[in-house]
């Protein structure tokens, strides 16, 4: 006992302090760096394999074909890989049942916006995603007496990212009416007035 | 830090007085051969020390980086893997990630995601659960049977899936592996079971092959919730399945 004591009271307060400090810097160095350090995010495993701006209809997700980790064939995906540098980016999609969803992810992952299905009825999704710092002011086609289609004009805060459009397995009988519903979503360019 | 630890061992080492001898570089002249055996000895024994100060405070030194670097990296993948209570809501095996791909996910949530390469529903509409431990609290194995009961909410749509420890699908021969409120066959009674083994077994049943560790994923989106009709939610225990070991080999 008395050499614990005695041991114990060599042991530097100071340096006590000090680790923890350390500790805590490292600790939150590496949470933050993560995101951007990790080689195999969703991002680095798809983006090489789609081409920018174009739908793309995924194959039924098997063990030889599984694009990401967790991600079971209880959906068919079609997915486009969105960049707004150049142009807004013209998207529609519809969502005919629940348990269908059209969501934009950033880079990192996260979720800039989401769609449903609903039960009661089809929902028709028409967006124009348009940079945050580019954003059109000037007059709607509507104010100019042009009939436009296009529901929402959504501003994106990333340039680029993916829109995920899932159409849930709904068993064999559903599988051609998922197919057409995902090969009818468009993403494209917006052609530009003259 | 390099800076700091020269100075600090400049200063220990400093306080250590060496030979008169070696400092005023005079000539010792006129001493026996005992005095200069005994000079030597002293000098000698004076650089030993030097060397277990010097000794002492790089093993202090690389001591201290030693924790810093395991308390900070181990606690970091500890909070990035499996999550704390800020992070995630947990009931029995289950474990949810709050703030799954919303804009406004605390950077633990950002790193797990971005560690392990998903691509989740938004916690806005979706609730992800992932278990990778049995009711028991026994790790989900390829050589256990288990049966897995789920009572999900009325107007909901869900899906059970199985995957290997790091998310991959398990080959089987079946080419099954999930079930969704769709496909999955409902008791009588509005439960849903499913079993998961190895070998064939008849209903619901998810095969597991030999994959070893297994992780065990509960989708469900609550169209009450996701689509904003005030329905209250329902208690996260009554809605994520149970998970009953059966027998193992």
């Amino acid at each position: 006992m008395k050499k614990l004591l005695a041991q114990l009271r060599r042991i530097d307060v100071r340096l006590i302090i000090a680790a923890v400090f350390a500790i805590a810097v490292l600790h939150i160095a590496t949470v933050f760096t993560a995101p951007s350090l990790a080689v195999s995010s969703a991002w680095d495993r798809l983006a090489p394999a789609l081409k920018a701006n174009t739908m793309v209809v995924f194959p039924p997700v098997t063990p030889e074909a599984q694009p990401l980790p967790y991600m079971a064939p209880d959906t068919r995906i079609a997915m486009c890989l969105f960049d707004t540098r150049q142009s807004p980016v013209a998207l529609t999609a519809s969502l005919p049942a629940p348990g269908w969803t059209l969501t934009l992810y950033d880079k990192n992952g996260l979720a800039i916006y989401t769609a449903v299905g609903r039960p009661d009825r089809p929902t028709a999704v028409s967006l124009l995603l348009v940079p945050d710092d580019d954003r059109f002011m000037g007059l709607t086609p509507e104010a100019q007496g042009q009939r436009s289609p296009r529901q929402n004009q959504l501003r994106v805060q990333a340039l680029r990212g993916l829109a995920v459009l899932r159409a849930p397995d709904a068993g064999y009988a559903y599988r051609a009416r998922n197919e057409a519903e995902l090969s009818a979503a468009t993403c494209g360019m917006q052609q530009r007035n003259p | 830090m390099i800076r700091t630890f020269i100075e600090g061992t400049r200063q220990a080492t400093a306080r250590i007085p060496l030979p008169n001898r070696l400092l005023s570089h005079t000539p010792a002249t006129g001493r026996s051969w005992l005095t200069k055996l005994r000079g030597t000895r002293f000098w000698r024994y004076q650089v030993k020390k030097r060397i277990a100060v010097l000794m002492r405070l790089v093993t202090d030194w690389a001591l201290f980086i030693l924790v810093v670097l395991t308390g900070g990296f181990s606690s970091a993948y500890m909070m990035m893997d499996g999550g704390s209570s800020l992070t995630t809501l947990t009931s029995g095996p289950w474990v949810m990630w709050t703030a799954t791909a919303r804009p406004d996910a605390d950077p633990y949530t950002r790193a797990h995601h971005a560690r392990i390469g998903a691509l989740p529903l938004p916690a806005d509409i979706a609730e992800t659960w992932v278990a990778r431990s049995d009711g028991a609290g026994d790790t989900l194995h390829s050589s256990c049977d288990y049966e897995i009961t789920v009572s999900p909410p009325a107007a909901s749509w869900w899906s059970l899936a199985v995957f290997d420890a790091d998310g991959r699908l398990i080959q089987n021969a079946a080419a099954r592996h999930v079930f969704t409120s769709d496909t999955a066959a409902i008791s009588p009674d509005g439960r849903f079971v499913a079993l998961l083994s190895r070998s064939a077994g008849g209903g619901n049943w998810l095969p597991t092959s030999g994959a070893g560790n297994l992780s065990v994923v509960f989708t469900l989106i609550d169209l009450s919730v996701a689509l904003g009709t005030g329905a209250e939610p329902v208690d996260a225990a009554q809605r994520v399945p149970q998970i009953t070991p059966k027998s193992c080999r």
